[in-house]
């Protein structure tokens, strides 16, 4: 047998094993034969005996460990690491059960957040640039409006109307979009750095019951 | 051998392997094997309780391209070797009195 049909024969033997115990139990195994060397390789694996073997002692113990964790000489070991399983299937179950569901509320919320950050800049976006073309309009009316007042003085008040027009529309919305962009964005942006920091907080306590 | 090594007997012993300084597996396994014979497929499933117990952690240093995983004492486990010494010795001492003959 080479060590890669030993190490294959292993992971599935241990599929009925936690995935993270699964690597890393093979993971150990492989590294197990990178320090032993190549030339060891025949050696390892007859001393190792069979996969079933190896498979069957790595069962045992995380069976074993799930009703009785430790056999340490001080008395205080075993209740805590008992609770602390009875916590961890307890969370896994809660997880499972729970786990597509808050998954579907987690995407809408964070695609909802996003779609409003997404209209909010966009909103502002072109408040601005209306705001531009407005300035661009006031000037132009300006120049081609004040001399135009002494030959042809109606239409050149007309153009110095819209002029003050274009100003109007330049002060408020360069103030709506000054406002959007200065305050109304951070802000958004800052509660969802606090709501995202409050979910993962959470999270991480979580795992330290763990 | 005659005498079996317990699950017991053989958490002290990598405690104690771990105590004199930080190893990896292979090393861990063959240095448990120079002295007591045990199969080399027994020693994951001590390492990886002790470290359910809190008393291994494991620490990964680069080594030829790859990771070498190490294992070293948490203070939990440095306590539990000390107990484990102590207890080591009066059961030792226990054992002697009936096993061994009182030289002259």
């Amino acid at each position: 047998m080479t060590r890669l049909v030993f190490m294959e024969r292993l992971r599935s033997l241990l599929g009925t094993l936690p995935f993270s115990e699964q690597q890393e139990a093979l993971r150990y195994y492989e590294e197990y034969f990178n320090d032993a060397g190549p030339e060891n390789e025949q050696h390892v694996i007859e001393e190792l005996g069979s996969p079933e073997q190896v498979a069957q002692t790595i069962l045992n113990s995380n069976a074993s460990s799930l009703t009785n964790s430790s056999n340490a000489p001080t008395a205080q070991t075993a209740p805590t690491a008992r609770k602390k399983t009875g916590l961890w299937i307890f969370l896994a179950c809660t997880a499972i059960i729970w786990g597509p569901v808050l998954f579907g509320v987690v995407i809408t919320i964070v695609v909802t957040l996003f779609a409003v950050f997404i209209g909010l800049f966009a909103a502002a976006l072109g408040i601005l640039a209306t705001a531009v073309a407005a300035m661009v309009m006031f000037f132009a009316a300006l120049i081609i409006g004040v001399p135009l007042v002494f030959s042809d003085s109606l239409n050149g008040l007309l153009l110095i109307s819209m002029a003050l027009f274009c100003v109007g529309i330049l002060l408020t919305g360069g103030s709506l979009s000054w406002g959007l962009f200065r305050y109304v964005i951070p802000g958004f942006v800052r509660f969802c750095g606090k709501l995202f920091k409050r979910f993962s907080g959470r999270k991480t306590k979580k795992e330290e019951l763990k | 051998m005659a005498f079996q090594i317990g699950s017991a007997l053989l958490d002290a012993c990598v405690l104690a392997v771990l105590s004199a300084g930080d190893t990896y597996g292979y090393q861990l396994t063959q240095q448990i094997r120079n002295v007591v014979d045990v199969s080399e497929s027994t020693l994951y499933p001590v390492l990886r309780r002790l470290q359910k117990d809190g008393a291994v952690e494991p620490y990964d240093i680069p080594f030829q391209g790859r990771n070498r995983r190490y294992y070293r004492l948490t203070p939990r486990g440095q306590e539990l070797c000390a107990a484990y010494r102590l207890e080591w010795v009066t059961f030792k001492e226990k054992i002697d009195s009936l096993l061994v003959e009182e030289s002259e």
